[in-house]
């Protein structure tokens, strides 16, 4: 799989979450997307 | 942009807007449940618009790139879809096995599943009026939905999935229509039915899908975290994908240790790659992300 193929996602649908850790563990993905864009050059 | 970032669907509802204990102290709902929105009828609605305003808002304070409308307006994924059709008795419920092997109240078809009117295009309008980010629209996969009814009108569970896919296909179009750039289709009882998945489920789905243009997605998973709790190491249905005309796959790898050898099979397909585990409520840091994504990645 190439990095052009790859879209960042939570496993399955948030809902059953509490919202504040759905909040969380989403910038926590959105921190991961930045580094890796940063790692293979897409920044 | 690489390693764009987006929901599968969902995100949370807020408490004053719907039971949350109740929702979760049970089956996700097939048929209707009235009774766990807090918010009486004439308001519900105006409720709902408002709740789907903060989710929209936290996806892009997350920063993420692909918003949805958290499915906030659903009392689950498939429900809001599936008892809008015609030819299905909602009143007078029939019993399907959840995936969890339990029985449930679904539709039963008693008729022609036809769609009587666009269901959801509302909700995409309403998104695309609130985002300046490109929209994706979840709707219920046509073999998921045949297994979340009782049949008692057509002669197989195949044909009745067939009907599923025109009215999907039907809604798809809509929701392009109506501005939506990515359509997300989700068929969870892919991966819990692998055989009927094989047998008519995949081509359902491709029905659902015939002559549409826009970019779309198929969703499959292990169900939810907070429901399901075995956890294969690998998915019973996912190389077949590779036959369906869908742009992406979204699948869960964070929660699964999912042999990711399974991806390369799906070659030429964008993969949206689950990297966060929703059994833990530990918030992930972004290495344990990014080492989920590496190893998706093969690298």
């Amino acid at each position: 799989m190439t990095p052009q193929n790859v879209i960042l996602a939570p496993d399955c649908g948030m809902k059953y979450l509490p919202r504040g850790v759905a909040f969380a563990k989403l910038a926590a993905m959105v921190a991961a997307a930045e580094r890796l864009r940063a790692e293979h050059g897409g920044g | 942009m690489l390693f764009p970032t987006t929901l599968v669907g969902s995100y949370p509802q807020p408490e004053w807007l719907i039971d949350r204990a109740k929702l979760a102290g049970r089956f996700p709902p097939r048929v209707r449940a009235r009774e766990l929105w807090r918010v009486p009828e004439p308001w519900l609605a105006e409720a709902q618009d408002d709740a789907t305003r903060l989710a929209i808002r936290a996806q892009e304070q997350a920063g993420l790139d692909v918003i949805t409308d958290g499915e906030v307006r659903r009392e689950s994924y498939s429900n809001r879809f599936a008892t809008a059709l015609d030819g299905v008795d909602i009143e007078h419920p029939g019993t399907a096995l959840d995936r969890s092997g339990h029985p449930n109240p679904v539709p039963r078809i008693v008729g022609p599943v036809r769609r009587k009117h666009p269901v959801q295009v509302e909700d995409v309008r309403f998104l695309r009026a609130h985002t300046d980010r490109p929209i994706k629209m979840t709707v219920p996969g046509p073999f998921t939905m045949s297994q979340q009814a009782q049949n008692d009108y057509y002669a197989s569970e195949a044909a009745a999935a067939l009907d599923y896919a025109l009215a999907v296909n039907a809604e798809i179009r809509d929701l392009f229509a109506a501005g939506a750039d990515v359509v997300q289709v989700d068929e969870p009882y892919m991966q819990a039915r692998p055989e009927k998945a094989r047998q008519f489920g995949l081509a359902a789905l491709n029905r659902a899908l015939e002559g549409v243009t826009g970019t779309t997605a198929v969703h499959i998973c292990f169900g939810y975290a907070a429901i399901i709790h075995q956890r294969p190491s690998g998915y019973s249905f996912l190389p077949e994908l590779a036959g369906c005309p869908v742009r992406q796959v979204s699948i869960e790898t964070a929660q699964a240790n999912l042999d990711c050898s399974v991806l390369a099979k799906l070659e030429g397909k964008q993969i949206m790659v689950g990297c966060l585990d929703l059994s833990d409520m530990t918030v992930e840091t972004p290495e344990t992300v990014v080492a989920r994504v590496e190893r998706a990645l093969g690298t």
